[in-house]
């Protein structure tokens, strides 16, 4: 006789709510944003209209006549552009079960506060001290953020993680699929090597030279080295390290990412390094997406391209699978036998960042769509489609760069002490150095011919 | 910066089975394997089951007690062969210390541990 008791082992159920995180999730909106717009874009064309019309690019200007002139002839499609991104992402803030009247008054002003840093970036005076967008936004959302008490209506609109997931989403469909294959392999490479180096020597360093816990010491080590405060939860979680370990993880991971903007841009000019190498270096050795994009986005769209490549491709897709290993390495060999959980390997598809499914989509499409039509076709896709999809992005990533400077309040990060931030820099150090070699010495000129 | 500041949330989830295959009896074999055979009802298997089963729901109430008395904003989920209790109110040492205070250990539960990012957090 005997009896079935096989109904078990359907652990893990809680956490996932299947097609129901399809209109939950932050990752998911930005990928349904980006590929309506890039649809749209297509859409728009095959009709024989463009998005052009949807987007405005601020010239640069010497004088205010000539910035009234410009202003004035460009009001209309600033309107729309405003009017486009404040219906999709309030959509998105209603299923994120935010406020919605909120978020659309402080998505106002952000986008007021966005056009005026334009506006300023595109100075000829401006200009001419190197004064670009992403420094200038980063710089006065530091300032007001950590000066100014912003009201609670305005927080609800500044959402760095959405705002830089469009943006990526979107850069998908100016990347052609066959440059992701082509490059996606050394990207992969030049990723990993660096990630495994710096996560040892930040968890070496950490464990034999600054005592620190295991557990705490893999947290920082994959904050330093994989994706920043996306990793270090996700490790964090999987290994069972303490609250107050994963907390002070994510508080260097948020110091070194915004100090990296400053001290990456200001070595590059210094050094004199061409936009391709520069973004691969940006894309090894920053510490968070939307961090990366703000440096990267300062030297252009070479910049940006291979910044993309590495970071997205090369690092953050393997996110969940670090996870997984390091779960199974904490319970198999550092487990204190108390609690009572399996590695599991759908943590990989877990922790996936789903955004990048978007990324992916909105490039094939796109290659596909030029590959379809003539060599004519192609120089109108161009400016019709692909250059106001740049456009688009541009302005994602602007509400990115200003939207870091004002949620970055370094008085609400949690203390640490020096052991664990002698850990840290230990490894941003070593990543920075490598990621230098390898980008600039070692693979110049695959970079600069992207 | 603030010690008591923390820059992420943490989720607990502890899932109680009533069927622990660790804990099961070796005698207790699975019907998928013997599905087809024609045999003869084994009382004793029966009656040990039904001890085993009896223990189980003890431990899983138990658990339950001990994991209320140490905080008591669970959202309690029910499943056919589970009780999952899920909180956001409690550090995951504090559950795992009091069960183990009491005898439950890694067999006894199954514990997943979230984290979240903050507002704000880059």
């Amino acid at each position: 006789m005997s009896i079935d008791l096989t109904s078990e082992d359907n652990s893990n159920t809680v956490r996932k709510s299947g097609w129901f995180e399809l209109i939950r999730k932050e990752d998911w909106w930005a990928v349904w944003i980006g590929l309506f717009l890039v649809l749209t874009g297509i859409l728009f064309w095959t009709t024989g209209h463009s998005i052009k019309v949807l987007t405005a690019q601020i010239p640069r200007w010497t004088d205010f006549q000539t910035l009234g002139g410009a202003l004035s002839s460009h009001a209309g499609s600033t309107i729309l552009l405003f009017v486009t991104y404040l219906i999709l992402f309030s959509i998105t803030a209603a299923f994120l079960r935010i406020k919605v009247g909120q978020f659309a008054a402080g998505f106002t002003l952000l986008f007021i506060i966005s056009v005026a840093i334009n506006i300023f970036s595109s100075w000829g005076w401006a200009q001419q001290y190197n004064l670009e967008a992403p420094i200038v936004a980063l710089a006065i959302g530091l300032i007001a953020g950590n000066l100014i008490p912003l009201s609670g209506w305005f927080s609800s609109a500044l959402r760095t993680e959405l705002y830089v997931k469009v943006g990526i989403v979107l850069l998908g469909a100016t990347l052609p699929f066959t440059l992701i294959i082509q490059a996606g392999p050394v990207a992969f490479l030049q990723a990993t090597v660096i990630a495994v180096i710096t996560f040892f020597v930040i968890y070496f360093a950490g464990t034999r030279w600054f005592g620190l816990d295991k557990h705490f010491a893999a947290t920082l080590g994959v904050g330093g080295s994989v994706c920043g405060v996306s990793a270090a939860i996700a490790v964090g979680g999987a290994i069972k390290a303490k609250k107050e370990h994963v907390s002070i993880s994510i508080s260097l991971v948020v110091i070194w990412a915004v100090a990296a903007i400053f001290l990456l841009t200001f070595l590059i000019k210094l050094l004199g390094i061409p936009a391709g190498p520069a973004g691969a270096w940006i894309g090894t050795s920053e510490f968070a997406d939307a961090a990366g994009v703000t440096a990267a986005s300062s030297f252009g769209d070479h910049a940006l391209n291979s910044f993309t490549l590495i970071k997205v491709i090369g690092r953050d897709i393997f996110i969940g699978v670090w996870a997984f290993i390091l779960a199974f390495i904490s319970i198999t060999f550092w487990e204190n036998k108390k609690s009572g959980t399996k590695a599991d390997a759908s943590e990989i598809w877990h922790r996936f960042p789903k955004f990048i499914i978007g990324f992916f989509a909105a490039s094939i499409l796109l290659t596909i769509f030029i590959a379809a039509n003539s060599a004519s076709g192609r120089a109108v896709i161009n400016t019709d489609v692909i250059a106001p999809i740049k456009e688009f992005r541009t302005w994602a990533f602007t509400f990115t760069f200003l939207s870091i400077g004002l949620t970055t309040r370094f008085k609400e990060l949690t203390s640490f002490g020096w052991r664990p931030f002698a850990a840290f820099s230990t490894g941003a150090v070593v990543n920075i150095i490598l990621g230098y070699v390898l980008s600039v010495l070692v693979l110049q000129n695959f970079w600069a011919s992207l | 910066m603030k010690k008591d500041r923390l820059t992420c949330d943490q989720r607990v989830i502890i899932i109680l089975t009533f069927y622990p295959r660790s804990a099961q009896p070796s005698s207790i074999n699975s019907l998928n394997k013997k599905k087809n055979k024609i045999s003869i009802p084994d009382t004793k298997a029966i009656k040990e089951f039904g001890r085993f089963i009896s223990e189980r729901f003890e431990q899983v109430a138990r658990m339950i007690e001990i994991l209320y008395s140490v905080n008591d904003d669970w959202v309690v989920t029910e499943k056919k062969d589970k009780i999952i209790l899920e909180t956001s109110r409690l550090d995951f040492h504090l559950a795992v210390n009091a069960l183990a205070d009491e005898g439950f250990h890694a067999k006894d539960y199954q514990l997943y541990v979230e984290y979240e990012r903050k507002w704000g957090i880059l």
